[in-house]
């Protein structure tokens, strides 16, 4: 799939925003840490400059509000509704001075508009890649990881910090099984069943219908970014242990300009895996255009 | 609305594609092309047209694939026409945020609304089949209409009121009828020849149905030069060998 850059930045940067507001609620909840305006500002400004990067890649962003009627069949309508009326008890949790049910009403609302999100993925069913049971986890515990993580930036103590280190490696390993998953599996669907011509033989494409590129093959049979896949998977790797190490060395105190770099890291690592979920992942229609799966 | 027709539709109009006969010379796609140019969703655009990297909406493509059998032996080429199948459970419908994607339920045809349509390519991405273009012009998505502005079309003489794609076939490979009617023409073709679906386990429930090449006996492997000359070229054959 083609990983267009606005969807990337929205999928990761709003993740994060949500993780921030959810990981605070939770974190007041348990005593760890007080709420505050500017943990609540950074997390407002990191989800409304996501949703307005995802409006980017419309073809008319100026019809953006249509897209909140189809909430019965679409989770991308729902995704837009959730993310709207999570604002209002957002606001509200500022104005009744942080009262903890209205945060955690918030928090709920949070955490559903990224299920939705990643919803909007797992439920299409031409890519394998995104047509599973991982898809889902892995993009609450992303927003979870990354916002824990951008949490301990402005509050909290030891207990934040070993959260955030637990959040970070459980994404990790999530993430390796999802690899392993991508490595050892295929779609269902084959040259041979998307033709029928398997009662014949093995199925090749002897001749595509342009001697040039189309929307589909750019779209859905993108592959340059597969091509360095290996490499920017251990890049990633490295640099979610590179955090993990820096922040757990500085479990019960440490500079902050630590733990600055290391929610850099995070975020640039998240980018990464961003990147690679919707490169690495093959559509069926690729089928038709010479892949031999799915 | 997105959501799939309430009463699903007992009528569906869609193609059925003889495999057998499609000799592969585009003409479909090129009076497709034509057609729908200036028709429900026009223009079909295209970028780039006479430059380096040409690139434009179709909503026909015809691809050709071989295919081979076991031990390397009775291969063949196979020319296969694609376009929307107009799916009873269609994904590319219910994904839609606005409804702008919808399937009518007068006679199943997919559509999408051009002015409500936001170009958030999700369809595109949920359809398995690639039936959905992109017109980077206008910003919507496109697709193939089964020529709606065609068949209902009383200006035109009755025989003409089928497909572009149908009415152009020099070989008659391709046919257009109610597929939900099981006495109609088309029906009674897919029941005798074993039509089929193209990618059932998605689940979408194409209307549009292929029909399969004709099983041949596979060719000889080699030709052996005829070695048994008589009369006079058996005579020069002789006179010449010495």
């Amino acid at each position: 799939m083609h990983p267009a850059k606005s969807v990337i930045l929205f999928t990761t940067l709003s993740g994060a925003g949500y993780g921030l507001f959810i990981s605070m609620v939770v974190a007041a909840g348990l005593g760890w840490a007080e709420p505050n305006l500017i943990v609540i500002g950074v997390s407002f400004a990191l989800i409304v400059s996501g949703l307005l990067s995802s409006t980017l890649h419309l073809g008319h962003p100026e019809r953006a509000w249509r897209a909140l009627s189809q909430w019965r069949t679409s989770w991308l309508s729902r995704e837009g509704v959730l993310s709207i009326l999570t604002f209002i008890p957002m606001g509200l949790y500022i104005l009744t001075g942080w009262m903890p049910v209205i945060g955690w009403i918030a928090a709920a609302f949070s955490f559903l508009t990224v299920f939705a999100t990643a919803m909007i993925y797992q439920s299409l069913k031409p890519i394998h890649a995104w047509h599973n049971h991982f898809t889902v986890p892995l993009y609450l515990l992303f927003a979870l990881a990354t916002g824990c993580t951008l949490l301990i930036l402005f509050t909290g103590g030891w207990e934040l910090r070993l959260s955030a280190v637990l959040l970070l490696f459980l994404a990790d390993t999530i993430q390796l099984f999802y690899w392993r998953y991508l490595d050892e599996t295929t779609s269902s669907s084959t040259p041979e069943s998307a033709t029928g011509l398997g009662k014949f033989g093995k199925v090749k494409l002897f001749e595509a219908p342009h001697t040039e590129s189309n929307y589909l093959m750019q779209e859905m049979g993108y592959r340059i970014g597969r091509k360095h896949s290996q490499k920017l998977r251990n890049l990633f790797l490295i640099l979610y242990g590179v955090a993990v190490i820096m922040i757990g060395y500085t479990l019960h105190d440490g500079p902050t300009i630590i733990w600055n770099i290391a929610a850099m890291i995070v975020l640039t690592a998240t980018l990464i895996q961003r990147w690679l979920f919707f490169a690495e992942a093959k559509h069926t229609v690729a089928l038709y255009y010479g892949a031999d799966s799915a | 609305m997105t959501s799939l027709p309430k009463n699903p539709p007992q009528k569906k109009l869609g193609l059925v594609i003889d495999l057998d006969i499609c000799v592969g010379c585009h003409a479909c796609a090129v009076h497709c092309k034509e057609w729908n140019t200036s028709g429900h969703s026009a223009p079909l655009t295209d970028t780039d047209p006479y430059g380096a990297e040409p690139s434009g909406v179709w909503f026909n493509r015809v691809h050709s694939f071989e295919v081979i059998g076991e031990n390397d032996e009775g291969g063949r080429t196979v020319h296969f026409p694609k376009s929307c199948l107009h799916c009873d459970d269609a994904p590319c419908v219910t994904v839609c945020p606005t409804g702008a994607s919808y399937k009518r339920e007068e006679d199943g045809i997919v559509l999408v609304n051009a002015d409500t349509c936001i170009g958030c390519k999700l369809c595109s991405w949920a359809c398995p089949y690639g039936a959905r273009e992109y017109d980077e012009d206008a910003g919507v998505m496109k697709k193939c209409t089964l020529c709606v502005d065609k068949i209902y079309n009383e200006n035109l003489p009755e025989a003409e009121r089928v497909p572009a794609c149908v009415s152009t076939c020099p070989s008659n490979a391709r046919h257009f009828g109610d597929l939900g009617n099981p006495d109609s023409e088309v029906s009674q073709l897919v029941a005798a020849r074993g039509g089929y679906d193209l990618m059932p386990e998605q689940g979408c429930k194409p209307v549009n149905k292929y029909l399969p090449p004709r099983e041949t006996p596979p060719a000889p492997a080699f030709l052996e030069p005829k070695m048994d000359a008589s009369g006079i070229l058996g005579w020069v054959d002789k006179l010449l060998s010495r």
